[in-house]
């Protein structure tokens, strides 16, 4: 289907500024996926509730089993933290699980980014506002649908958690990120809508007292902060020591930082093998890190994004390797499963979970097995 | 249906992004000149004044009675907000997400930057548009505060602010990230 004209106008209007992303396009409407209610309901839907669930278990195991917390290598000074922020029942906003969906066979679970997911802006409203346009200008039937209450989902959780934001709720993202800012924010305008005071700090800015709370630039400290920034980061950085004094409420919680890990992905299998949805994944042993990788497997970094230091090998033996900076962590391996080609691109999906409820997906499409930060963003319709 | 209903944002796309407010980007913003923030009672009051056109007195004003809605201070009841900011100063307000009380406008503030061709640049300032409301308190009717209750001028900090504290350092986190050209997710 043509391109709206004017749709990069819309884009900047909108706030949406990384659309192409050195001169490639990051949002591509010129091909649209299409799904049956079926697909999404039984395909997507179902199968991201039941592995959230899963994914809630392995964390009330893992904070009660030092074990766990162990081998996925987070940083012993931190275990209290993470362990208190879960059973004070700090709340979660969202994440997002990739899988790969032929639309015929079960989706299988690549991984989850549950502690800072992006691409959240484009998913919940320039697809969404791609699709009404394309429905008034009659150009899809005005029955067409899409999996996407994202904005929706998010109003409410943010609506809950209204009544117990005090002064303001601070969203913080790393100084230089054009799209990391974008997404922040996209969750700063809807807490606002939920009638949230907000303010914006970049990571870099954020100041500390001598009684280890943290400040905002106008000295005011920090009682909840939103950040788009892992926790794995957080946790090595110099003003991590005042993470206990500081008694900031963060978002994501603490206890994300065991789901964010791709170590669980060996822990969900160990604890659910042979479960339709998931691929069977297991800690790099250390003769297996020192030799090399056989057919029909990905070798992944415990802490990792977009793609960064995977490897794999496919069952006919061709080998693909995505450069990055996270070689210094211990590696977990997963089975190899193809991702489903379509025309010349491979297409990955993002599904959402906001709250504890899936939400709708985001496409992502590459011309490489491995989806990396620049693989196109792609709508979707549900007919 | 398995999408949103309606989709709206307030923020996103109507403000230029602003990046670091506690420091100047590096390197600093050049031939931009710092202006003296000004502030009036009124529309009228700025344009007699002359220090600024009057389509800027116009734009300033109009986003001032904007951000009180979005910034200003609120309160659940009528006898808070009066407490803090005089009898008969206190307004209802209510919206589709909810009501809340809030006091009367006393004055609005016009941001704080020349841009090289003289004008006023356009959303730099306190975080929104460049006009900003101000506030009379109950106990101090002689000076005006801003939405988040410093005294105007900011030198010190008013009632509204429930937690302020010294800041002995920044710069402790995002070391991390600068090690790692790209980690989003």
């Amino acid at each position: 289907m043509a391109e709206r004209p004017g749709w990069r106008q819309q884009a900047e209007s909108l706030g949406f500024r990384f659309h192409s992303i050195g001169g490639q396009p990051y949002w591509d409407e010129s091909v649209h996926y299409r799904f049956t209610l079926p697909q999404i309901e039984s395909g997507i839907e179902q199968p991201t509730q039941e592995i959230h669930e899963l994914c809630m278990d392995l964390v009330s195991r893992a904070v009660r089993d030092e074990e766990y917390l162990r081998r996925l290598a987070l940083p012993e000074r931190f275990w209290d933290l993470i362990r208190s922020s879960w059973v004070r029942g700090e709340p979660h906003l969202y994440g997002r699980m990739d899988f790969a969906y032929d639309g015929e066979n079960p989706a299988k679970l690549f991984e989850m980014n549950y502690d800072t997911p992006t691409s959240l802006y484009e998913a919940a409203v320039f697809q969404w506002i791609w699709l009404k346009d394309c429905i008034e200008a009659g150009r899809l039937p005005a029955a067409t649908d899409q999996f996407n209450s994202l904005q929706e989902k998010l109003l409410l959780a943010l609506g809950i958690l209204a009544p117990k934001i005090h002064a303001r709720m601070h969203f913080a993202s790393v100084r230089d990120s054009i799209e990391d800012r974008a997404t922040v924010e996209y969750l700063e305008d809807l807490a606002r809508q939920a009638g949230i005071r907000t303010s914006y700090i970049a990571m870099e800015d954020i100041g500390r007292t001598a009684e280890g709370r943290y400040t905002d630039c106008d000295n005011n400290v920090i009682e909840a902060i939103f950040k788009l920034y892992p926790w794995e980061f957080l946790f090595a950085d110099e003003f991590s020591q005042y993470l206990e004094s500081a008694a900031a409420t963060w978002f994501e919680p603490p206890w994300k930082s065991i789901l964010s890990n791709k170590g669980a992905l060996a822990l969900l299998w160990e604890l659910h093998p042979q479960h339709p949805n998931l691929l069977p994944a297991f800690f790099e042993t250390p003769a297996e890190a020192a030799s090399a990788l056989p057919s029909g497997w990905v070798r992944k970094p415990l802490f990792s994004r977009e793609g960064a230091n995977v490897e794999l090998v496919t069952l006919q033996g061709e080998h693909l390797e995505a450069p990055g900076p996270y070689s210094d962590f211990p590696y977990v391996r997963q089975a190899f499963h193809a991702l489903p080609k379509f025309a010349d691109s491979y297409a990955l999906i993002g599904s959402w979970v906001i709250g504890d409820q899936p939400a709708g997906i985001g496409v992502r499409e590459d011309d490489s097995l491995i989806t990396r930060d620049s693989a196109r963003f792609v709508p979707h319709i549900v007919v | 249906m398995k999408r949103s209903r309606t989709i709206e944002l307030v923020l996103m796309g109507t403000v230029p992004l602003l990046l670091s407010a506690c420091e100047p980007p590096s390197p600093p913003r050049p031939q931009t000149a710092a202006a003296p923030t000004v502030a009036y009672q009124g529309l009228a009051e700025c344009i007699s004044d002359g220090k600024v056109s009057a389509d800027i007195c116009e734009k300033a004003y109009a986003d001032a009675v904007q951000a009180q809605y979005r910034d200003g201070p609120r309160f659940d009841s009528l006898d808070d907000c009066q407490a803090q900011y005089g009898y008969d100063q206190c307004h209802h307000i209510q919206t589709s997400s909810g009501g809340w009380f809030m006091p009367a406008l006393a004055g609005f503030m016009i941001g704080r930057a020349l841009s090289n061709n003289g004008g006023y640049n356009y959303g730099y300032g306190y975080g929104g548009g460049f006009g900003q409301p101000l506030y009379r308190t109950r106990g101090d009717r002689a000076e005006w505060r801003t939405a988040s209750g410093e005294r105007f001028g900011g030198a010190a900090r008013g009632p509204y602010s429930p937690s302020v504290a010294q800041t002995l350092s920044r710069g402790g986190f995002g070391m991390s990230s600068a090690a790692r050209a790209s980690w989003g997710g």
